[in-house]
This record gives structure tokens, sequence and C-alpha cells, in this order.
């Protein structure tokens, strides 16, 4: 094509600057299209019919089951998996891939007059566009679905890849003495892999627990349950499931502002527990929450507490911190600095996901993994392609 | 010229109008665009109308893109645009109806797409690019020459045909330029000099073919335009 050629679909273009501009144009120039053009489609193909309300139901009805067959093969629901705050999951078989197992967890959302809610659509829409970069420590989401509608509620499943277990069952399962420092550094790294995914997409997962980490036979660690926070405020109201509050940053607990260093907190808290086998910090409530927080870590200086919060600074005794070898006998120095920097108070102090991974904790893992797989792909994230809602909220 | 891309793009000239009606901004637009041409790369026009396809588009790129538009202007717009002789939609049970059926419809076009309604646009790069061309540039010429608005009116035109599903974002803001620059029969300056040709230093995998590829397909949209 020669430029020339161009030039003279130049003259012609312009018909979307604006409204305005483009009537002008339709006035003057030849070729534009003219309003007519929607009469003449119009009558092809029936729309938006200036229907009585029968018609368009059938309309409606009819589209929702002509691509029955080829979207709604069923899932064969084998068995309850768990019952968390959100939802149930439930252990099924998907006929497609061979009835490979697949995890489904059902929630309800809002419906309302103005359809889906907006938040909801774009935590699920987001969900599916993390998809396409297949992070390797994050789990796998097949499917999307509606199962069922009315008025004022849709059911929505979602089908995840199946796996074996989650930390929590890995950790029970564990024969004593414990994993032993390579395999606690193998899934700290990973973990730490996948968090630093999520938040380099402005995603905070805030419910980071050994119950939300999936581990596969080949030790793979995959994170689930994330980005689903305000698809689920709705169901949240329904339920009285309590949370637990063992992996909870202190900012949270104190209902400040939070963000990212939520996730790192709760790091820290898995950290010491792939350690200890058992959980660091079990708070009865969460005042027994901070208090034990404080009693192993100390108080924190006043200058650090939030402002505007319920709980005063001095509804707590001063405390000295214990030496971290006290809480986790068997921990060297790299790993014990790692997790002073995951357990800091101060959320603005805390290390961030992607500092973390460059801790000399992991400086030979790093070094062989570098040349090989996983961390490469986390580094080379266009980061400029986030959205840009954080979601950060009280 | 085949009837169904004329179909789709008169239907997606109407997205453009409705939506500048409803004062969207370019890259919600570009959403609604790109949202009705993957429903209908994988579904017929013998089957669903596209004008509820194409309103239903708009309703929830509006709220993909964080500006909640409220259904019963987008139906009102919508309505008014396609029945401009009668008088406009009364709150009554034509309405209800219509605004039902959009709801509906949202749910089914999610379903459809597999809720992958979350693009990346080219809009962006093009910014980033024309910024970056602009200095290698003398100011002058650059301010005599509107590249930077034929560039942005081929992308919104490119719209009306399905470009956004052929190449990458980068590709089509790099080739859209091109073809910006060829139309004015600019050359971008110190081009004999350089190792690597301007749109190679934008991003790296482009390939002279793309850009052809990417003009030619803006070429044919104009085309069924005024071949119509
Ligand atoms: N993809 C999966 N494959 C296998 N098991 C899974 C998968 N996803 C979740 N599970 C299991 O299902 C259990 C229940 O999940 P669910 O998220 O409903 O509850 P929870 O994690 O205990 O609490 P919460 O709702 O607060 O996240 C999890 O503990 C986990 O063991
Ligand atoms: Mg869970």
């Amino acid at each position: 094509m020669s430029p020339v050629r161009y030039a003279e679909y130049f003259i012609v273009f312009p018909w979307s600057n604006s409204v305005k501009e483009r009537k002008n144009q339709e006035k003057s120039a030849e070729g534009l299209l003219h309003l007519q053009t929607y009469q003449h489609v119009r009558g092809v193909n029936a729309i938006l019919p200036p229907t009585t309300s029968g018609a368009s139901r059938n309309v409606q009805t009819s589209i929702m089951t002509s691509h029955k067959e080829k979207y709604d093969h069923n899932y064969e629901e084998i068995d309850v998996i768990g019952n968390g705050a959100y939802g149930t999951v439930f252990k099924a078989k998907d006929p497609r891939n061979e009835g490979s197992w697949v995890a489904i967890k059902r929630i309800k959302i809002q419906n309302t007059e103005e359809g889906m809610p907006m938040s909801a659509i774009r935590e699920i829409a987001l969900l599916k566009q993390l998809e396409n970069y297949e992070h390797p420590n994050i789990v796998r989401l097949l499917d999307v679905r509606h199962a069922q509608q009315s008025p004022t509620e849709i059911r929505l499943m979602l089908v995840f890849e199946y796996i074996d277990q989650d930390l929590s069952t890995y950790l029970q399962r564990c024969p004593s003495p414990g994993l032993g420092p390579e395999r606690i550094r193998d899934l700290m790294l990973q973990l730490l892999n996948g968090v630093d995914f999520l938040h380099a997409h402005r995603i905070v997962h805030r419910d980071l627990k050994p119950q939300n980490i999936l581990v596969t036979s080949q030790g793979q660690l995959k994170l689930a349950d994330f980005g689903l926070a305000r698809v689920y405020a709705f169901q949240m109201a329904l339920t009285s499931v309590v949370v637990t509050l063992w992996y909870r940053a202190p900012e949270v607990i104190l209902q400040d502002t939070y963000a990212t260093p939520v996730d790192m907190w709760s790091c820290g808290c898995i950290f010491a527990e792939l350690f200890n086998r058992r959980p660091l910090f079990c708070g009865q409530s969460e005042i027994d929450q901070l208090t034990k927080i404080f009693d192993a870590l100390g108080l924190p200086r006043e200058q650090d507490w939030p402002e505007n919060v319920t709980l005063p600074y001095h509804s707590f005794k001063a405390k000295p911190p214990q030496p971290i070898n006290h809480l986790i006998p068997e921990i060297d120095s790299d790993a014990r600095d790692l997790l002073e920097k995951l357990l800091i108070f101060n959320p603005h102090n805390r290390i961030t996901a992607h500092d973390s991974l460059q801790h000399p904790y992991f400086k030979d893992e790093l070094e062989s993994i570098r040349t090989s797989s996983s961390l490469s792909e986390s580094e080379s994230l266009d980061t400029s392609d986030c959205r840009s809602d954080t979601p950060v909220s009280k | 010229m085949t009837n169904t891309e004329k179909v789709h793009f008169v239907v997606n000239h109407f997205i453009n109008e409705a939506g500048l009606r409803l004062h969207m901004n370019s890259v919600p637009l570009a959403t609604a665009s790109v949202i009705y041409h993957k429903f209908f790369r994988e579904n017929s026009l013998q089957q669903y109308d596209p004008y509820l396809i194409a309103t239903t588009a708009l309703y929830l790129a509006g709220k993909e893109e964080e500006q909640h538009l409220k259904l019963r202007d987008v139906v009102n717009v919508c309505y008014r645009i396609l029945h401009s002789t009668k008088p406009p939609l009364e709150m009554g049970e034509a309405f209800m109806s219509l605004r039902d059926t959009v709801a509906n419809c949202e749910l089914f076009v999610l379903r459809m797409l597999q809720f992958k309604i979350s693009f990346q646009h080219p809009h962006k790069y093009l910014l980033h690019y024309l910024k970056f061309l602009k200095d290698w540039f003398e100011p002058y010429k650059w301010e005599t020459t509107p590249i930077a608005r034929s560039a942005w009116t081929f992308l919104k035109d490119s719209y009306h045909g399905n470009l956004c599903l052929l190449h990458k974002p980068q590709h089509i803001a790099v080739g859209l330029i091109y073809m910006a620059l060829e139309c004015h029969g600019v050359e971008v300056p110190l081009q004999s000099s350089v190792a690597i040709p301007w749109w190679k230093v934008l991003t790296d995998d482009i390939t002279e073919d793309i850009i052809k590829d990417i003009i030619e397909v803006v070429i044919r949209t104009y085309e069924i335009e005024t071949l119509a």
C-alpha cells in the first residue's frame, strides 16, 4: 500500500470524534454513516424489540438455555471438603477432563435490579485475568458459572483445580522432628513468591492462613481463596462462622486502614508455624490476640500505635520482647532476621513481599532458581499493567 | 466484504454513539466493543440480537471499568438511538422488560466470556509511544502535523472492526502510529542513521508484517463504511 492510498482514507476517516463533530460531517461528507443504516439492519434482526414483557422473557429463556450443552456440562459433586466462613467447598469430578478432580466453591452474591454488583464482576474478572499468567504458586481457577439466580441472589460456582491437602493437614501429617530447614525455606520461598505476585497485581489476600494454602503431593505450594473479599462481603453477613484471628495483623485487629502489609504479617505467623508445627499466636478474642502478640514481641513504641483506633495504647502493659529462640528453638540467624522483619508492628516498616525475596535467607535458593524457573516470571511482570484498585479498606 | 462485517460495523457505531451520549470515557467504550467482538467471535448473528448484546456490553463495560452507568440510562439511551422516530420510553412494562432483559443478558455474556472482561487496551501504549516519538521530532514539525490526533482516531475507529482481537495492544499502538505517519507523509527523523527502526525500539517483538497487517485491517474497516 502506498502512502497516497492511506492519505485517501485519512480524508474520510474521522467519524468518531464527537457526536457534534460527527453530525456536521454527516451533513457534509458523502459515504459516512447515516442513522438510516440502523433502520436497515433493524429490519433484518429483531433489535431490542419494542416488546411486550412476554416476548422479552422468551428471548431470555431461549438465550439461557440454547447453549446449555456446550457450556453447562455438570460437575459431579462427590464430597464436602470444607465449610468456611464464606461457603462450602466440594470435591467434584470434571467430566471433560477424563473425570479429573476439581474443588468447587459455591458462593452467593447479591442480585439487584442493576444486575450483578460491580465489585463482584470486577474481582472475578481480575482473577480470570490473573489466570493468563499461570503463576506456579496460585491455584488455578478453571471455571466460573452461575448455578441459579433469583431476584435477590445469584449463586456462583468457582471451579478450582483440586489439590490433595492444605498446609495445615500437611503440617499435621509431618512426622517428628518436623520439616527440616531446607523444606521450610522452600515452602517459604514459594509462599512469598505467590504473595509477591498478588501484591504486584494489587490484590491483598487478607486471609492468609494454613487452610488457605494448598500443597500438592509434589510439594508445590499454591495460594487459594484470595481476591474475593468484596464478593464474600455479601455472604459474610449471612453466616455466623467465626473467622480465625491467629494470622491477623495488629492493624486489622485494631481496625486501622490496611493494605498489602497485612499479608506479610500472616506470612510471619505461618513461617513460625512451619518450624513449630503449631500456631504462633492463638488468641481467643481480639484483645487476647494482641496481648499474646505483645507478650512475645514486646509492646510496640507509642509512636507506632495507630491514631483513632478504639483500643488505646495504654490499655496494654509495657513488656520487653522475648528472644525469638524462646518462641522458635531451632531457628537460624538468617531465618530469624526475616521473621523479625515480617512481624514488625508498624505496617510501614514491615518488609514487603518483593524485598523479602531478596533476603539473605533465600540467597542459595535464589541463585539456583534464577537460572531455572519460577522467580523470573514474577519479577518480569509488567506492574504498570495493574489496575488502580488497591483493595484498601477498613 | 461480508454482510456480517457490515452488521458488526454498524452495531459498533451504535455502541460508540450510545457511549458518547452516556458520557463514557474512551477506555470503557473500548471495553464495550471488545466484549461485543469477543461475544460474536464465539456466536453467530443468527442466534443473538446484536443490539441487545451491544447494549449489555456497554453496561457491563461501565461496571468493569468502574464507570458505573445506571441501567435505566443505558436502556433509555439505546432505545432512543434505535427508535429515533418514536417517543421516548416511559416507565412501564415495556421499560421494565427491556431492563430485565439487559440485566439477565449481563449474566449470560459473563458466562459466555467466562468472566474474562478485563482487557489490556492499546490506549496507554499509544499515549506512551506518542510522547516518546515527540522527542525525536523538531517541535515545529510535530505541532503542525496531526500525527497524534490521527493515530487516536484510527484507534477509536478500529473498534468498528475486530482489530482488537487480532493483535497485541502494543503492536496495535505502533501500527496505528505508523499508519498516521504514512498518511501525513512524515518520516521519523534520523532513521537512516540508527541501527534499530523506531517501531522496534517501542516494542521489540513487532515485525513489518505485523504492522502491515494492522494497517490493512484498519483500511478494510474503513472500506466497509465506504463501500456500503
Ligand atoms: N482447590 C482446592 N483443592 C482442594 N482443597 C481445597 C481447595 N480449596 C480449598 N480447599 C479446602 O477446603 C477447605 C475449606 O475451604 P474454605 O475456603 O471454605 O474454608 P477455610 O479456608 O477454612 O475458611 P475461609 O472461608 O475463611 O477461607 C480448605 O481448608 C481447604 O483445605
Ligand atoms: Mg479458604
